[in-house]
C-alpha cells in the first residue's frame, strides 16, 4: 500500500478531510492504517503526541515513527521557552513571581483535538532576580527566563516585565482563562508541535473529545472547572464545565449536560441520583417554547424557560412517554416526583394533569380537569383512593376507575367523583348510558345518609337501608315533602313500574310516592298508607291516591281514584273502606 | 514601493518588501473551527524586511526570522485592540526611533543565535501596537538600526 499526498489544490468534496491540511491527512491516514493492527482506544491515546510529530514532520515521522520524540520535544538550544508544568511542580500555570503576560495559538492542532491550542506566556515580575537557564528536562529541556519578550494581550496595565519565565499550554481560550487577557488574537503555527511529558494530552479521552466537539472551553459548556477523574464509586467518568458537565459510564459514551439541566443534575446528585448516568447529550424538543432535554438511564429531565426544569423517573416517566412526553396531553412536567404523605404513593404534575403512583395500583395519568378534581378532593386521601386506570373515553366524555371509585369527567357538564355504595349502584344502572345519565355532583352527604345528584335522577343511601336511586317526578316530590325530613323518610327501593305498567312507585321509610300518567304524583305515608297497602294498594278498591296525606283539623286524609282513607291520631284509627 | 492596509501606509526603500495583513475571523462563516475561537479578533499585521519573506509567517516572524543573514532587518508592526489604547503597557506616543544599544539577543520571541531583537509599545492616532524589530546579527547593530528607523519613520498610521 503505499500513501500519496500532495498541496495541490483539489476540486470540493464532501469528504472530511476535503480541506484538511497534509498533516491532518496523514492523522486521517495513517489512523486507519494503524487502527487495524490496534485497538482505536490505544490508538487515540497516542493521537496528542503522534499528531504533533505529524504536524512537524508527517513524512519522516510516517517512515520512522522513531522521530516523534524529536518532532515533539526539544533541547534548551531550540530557542523556545520551557512549560510552565516542567519547572512549577507538573502545574500548567504560571509560577509565583510571574504573571501572564500574553499568548498565541496554533491552528488545527492534535493537543485540542483539532481546535486551536494557545500558548501563554508568564512573564517574570519586575524588578526579577530570575536569571536565564535550561530547564533540565528530558522532553522540554528548553529555556527559563531568557527570552526578554512578551506578546502583551494580558495585563496590560503592568508595564514593566521581566523575560517568560515559561509557558502554559491550554485548549481554553486565554480570555477565558485569565479575564485581563484581552482577545486581540496572535498566531504562530510553528509551536503547535511543543510538548512536554507533563502536559495534559487535552484529547485523550472521550470526554475530552465531546467537550471540543461541543466548543472547547469557548463552547457551550466553557472552560473546565474539575478537570476529568473518576467518579468516586468507579462506575465511570465526569468533568466539570462553567456552564455544564460531562458524564460516562464504563463502556459507554460520554454525554453533556449544560446550564439549567445540567443545574438540576447537580442538585439531584448527578449520577448517584435516581437518574442514572445520561444516555444523550442535550437535546432540543423541537417545539415552539424551546424546550431542551436530556435522557438519562432512568429517566429524563426538561428544561423550558415558562416552566422550569424537572426530570421524570421511572414508572411515571413510562406513563409520560406513554401518553407521548411532552408532545402529548401531558406536556412539561411542572414539578418532580414527590411522595404522598402516606408513604405510599408517589406523584408528580405536569402542564396538563398529574400522574399518580403506588406499587399495587401501578402509575397512572390523569388529564388536567380530572387532576384538578383530584387534587381538590386531596388526592389519594379521597374516599376514592388512588387511580387504577388511565382516563377511558367514552361518549359523552372521559373516565377513570380507582381504589374505591371513579372519576366522571362529562364533556358538556361538571367533573365528578363517586365512590362505595353510590358508585356501585351507578355502575349497576349503566353509568352514564343509563337512566341517571352523567353525574352533576359528587356523592354528599345528607344528614345520615348520602346524596348523589345526575342529569336525571339521585341515587340516596343511608346505611342500613338500600341504596336507591330515585328520579323524575317521584324525586321532585320527594323533595318538596322535604326529603329525608319530610314525611316519607328515606328511600328503600328505586323507582319501579306498577304492575298495571303505566303507573310507578318509590318506597320510602315511612310509606311511598306514586306516579300515575296524567294524574299526578302522590306521597302517601303513615298509618294511612299501612291501611292502603293493606288494600293491595293500586291494585286493590282505592285504586291510585289522588292527593298527599293532608292534615284537616285534628284528622290526616288522603283521596284515591275509589275512596278515601281518614286517620285519627288521637284513636289511632284508619277509616275508609 | 507604497503598502498602504487598514489605515497603516509605508514607503519601502529599495530592496525590501513588506505586507500587511489580518487574518480570518474565527467564528465567521467559512473559517473552520480549527482556525481559532468564536470571539478571537484578529487586528493588523505589518511585516516589513529586507530579504524575502516565506508566505507562512508567525506574526511576529517565526519561519522569517530562521531565514535571515547577518545583513538582514525585520520589522513586525502588531497592533492591539482599541481595549488596548491607554493602557500603561502602551503609553509611549509614536512609532518610536530606535538605537542600537535597543537591541539585545534575549529580546527574542525564539531565540536564535547571534540575533537579537528590540520590542517597543506605542499608541498612534488612537491605535495600540508593539513595534518588535529583529537584527540578522546583533553585531550589525550600528550599521543595521538606522535603516530600520528610516522604514520605520516611512511608516504612517491613521486613526481606524
Amino acid at each position: 500500500m503505499s500513501l500519496h499526498f500532495d498541496d495541490r489544490p483539489r476540486p470540493r468534496s464532501s469528504s472530511p478531510m476535503a480541506d484538511a491540511t497534509l498533516a491532518e491527512r496523514v492523522v486521517h491516514a495513517t489512523s486507519g492504517l494503524l487502527g487495524r493492527r490496534q485497538s482505536r482506544r490505544s490508538f487515540l491515546t497516542k493521537t496528542a503526541v503522534v499528531g504533533s510529530a505529524l504536524a512537524v514532520n508527517p513524512w519522516g515521522y510516517i517512515l520512522r515513527p522513531g522521530t516523534a520524540y524529536g518532532a515533539v520535544c526539544a533541547n534548551c538550544d531550540d530557542g523556545f521557552t520551557a512549560f510552565c508544568c516542567t519547572i512549577n511542580s507538573g502545574r500548567n500555570s504560571c509560577p509565583p513571581n510571574s504573571f501572564v503576560a500574553g499568548w498565541w495559538k496554533a491552528d488545527n492542532t492534535a493537543y485540542c483535538c483539532g481546535s486551536a491550542r494557545y500558548i501563554i506566556d508568564c512573564n517574570a515580575t519586575c524588578p526579577t532576580s530570575c536569571s536565564c537557564r535550561c530547564s533540565g528536562a528530558s522532553c522540554d529541556n528548553r529555556r527559563v527566563c531568557c527570552n526578554q519578550f512578551r506578546y502583551g494581550q494580558c495585563h496590560q496595565e503592568i508595564a514593566c516585565y521581566g523575560p517568560v519565565v515559561c509557558r502554559v499550554a491550554t485548549c481554553t481560550p486565554p480570555w477565558l482563562y485569565d479575564p485581563s487577557c484581552t482577545t486581540a488574537s496572535a498566531t504562530d503555527n510553528r509551536t503547535a508541535s511543543h510538548g512536554a511529558t507533563c502536559l495534559p494530552d487535552n484529547c485523550a479521552t472521550a470526554i475530552a473529545r465531546l467537550h471540543n466537539s461541543l466548543g472547547g472551553a469557548a463552547g457551550v459548556l466553557g472552560p473546565v472547572t474539575r478537570t476529568e477523574r473518576s467518579t468516586a464509586d468507579g462506575s465511570g467518568r465526569y468533568a466539570l464545565y462553567r456552564n455544564g458537565s460531562i458524564f460516562q459510564r464504563d463502556g459507554a459514551s460520554p454525554h453533556a449536560m449544560q446550564g439549567a439541566i445540567d443545574d438540576h443534575y447537580a442538585r439531584l446528585g448527578y449520577h448517584r441520583s435516581a437518574l442514572g448516568y445520561p444516555v444523550t447529550s442535550q437535546t432540543p424538543v423541537g417545539t415552539a417554547d424551546g424546550g431542551v432535554f436530556n435522557r438519562f438511564e432512568n429517566g429524563v429531565i426538561y428544561a423550558t424557560f415558562a416552566v422550569g426544569t424537572f426530570e421524570v423517573l421511572g414508572a411515571i416517566r413510562s406513563v409520560h412517554s406513554g401518553t407521548g412526553g411532552v408532545r402529548g396531553p401531558l406536556g412539561y412536567p411542572t414539578t418532580g416526583e414527590i411522595g404522598w404523605h402516606d408513604g405510599i404513593g408517589r406523584y408528580q404534575y405536569f402542564q396538563g394533569g398529574g400522574i399518580w403512583a403506588t406499587f399495587t395500583t401501578g402509575a397512572h395519568w390523569l388529564g388536567d380537569r380530572m387532576n384538578g378534581k383530584y387534587r381538590a378532593l386531596h388526592g389519594p386521601d379521597a374516599a376514592i383512593g388512588y387511580p387504577t386506570t388511565d382516563p377511558t373515553t367514552v361518549v359523552g366524555g372521559r373516565l377513570a376507575r380507582f381504589q374505591r371509585g371513579t372519576l366522571y369527567d362529562h364533556t358538556a357538564g361538571a367533573i365528578t367523583a363517586l365512590h362505595g355504595r353510590t358508585e356501585e349502584k351507578y355502575r349497576q344502572l349503566g353509568e352514564h348510558g343509563g337512566l341517571l345519565k352523567w353525574p352533576t355532583t359528587d356523592v354528599r352527604s345528607l344528614g345520615p345518609g348520602y346524596r348523589t345528584d345526575f342529569e336525571q335522577g339521585s341515587i340516596l343511601y343511608r346505611p342500613g337501608l338500600a341504596v336507591a336511586e330515585v328520579h323524575g317526578v317521584i324525586l321532585v316530590k320527594w323533595d318538596a315533602t322535604g326529603s329525608y325530613l319530610g314525611p316519607l323518610g328515606w328511600p328503600t327501593s328505586d323507582v319501579i313500574t306498577l304492575p298495571d305498567g303505566t303507573g310507578r312507585q318509590s318506597r320510602f321509610e315511612r310509606g311511598a310516592v306514586y306516579y300515575q300518567p296524567g294524574q299526578g304524583t302522590w306521597e302517601v305515608h303513615g298509618p294511612i298508607h299501612d291501611r292502603y297497602r293493606a288494600l293491595a294498594g293500586t291494585a286493590g278498591p282505592l285504586g291510585y291516591p289522588r292527593s298527599d296525606v293532608v292534615p284537616v283539623g285534628s284528622l290526616y286524609r288522603c283521596d284515591f281514584e275509589r275512596g278515601r282513607l281518614t286517620y285519627d291520631p288521637a284513636t289511632g284509627v284508619v277509616s275508609g273502606p | 514601493m507604497r503598502l498602504s492596509a487598514f489605515g497603516i501606509t509605508t514607503d519601502l526603500p529599495a530592496g525590501w518588501e513588506g505586507r500587511i495583513t489580518k487574518r480570518v475571523t474565527p467564528g465567521q462563516h467559512g473559517v473552520a473551527r480549527s482556525r481559532g475561537t468564536p470571539g478571537e479578533v484578529p487586528n493588523p499585521v505589518v511585516h516589513l524586511a529586507n530579504f524575502a519573506l516565506p508566505e507562512q509567517r508567525g506574526d511576529f516572524g517565526s519561519g522569517a526570522v530562521e531565514l535571515m543573514g547577518a545583513g538582514h532587518l525585520f520589522i513586525t508592526l502588531f497592533e492591539y485592540g482599541p481595549e488596548s489604547v491607554g493602557q500603561a503597557l502602551f503609553a509611549a506616543r509614536g512609532i518610536p526611533t530606535l538605537r542600537a544599544s535597543m537591541f539585545n539577543p534575549a529580546a527574542l520571541q525564539r531565540a536564535v543565535a547571534g540575533q537579537a531583537g528590540c520590542q517597543r509599545w506605542f499608541t498612534a492616532a488612537s491605535r495600540a501596537f508593539c513595534a518588535y524589530v529583529v537584527l540578522g546579527r546583533h553585531t550589525e547593530a550600528p550599521a543595521l538600526v538606522p535603516h530600520a528607523n528610516v522604514v520605520l519613520r516611512a511608516t504612517r498610521i491613521s486613526p481606524r
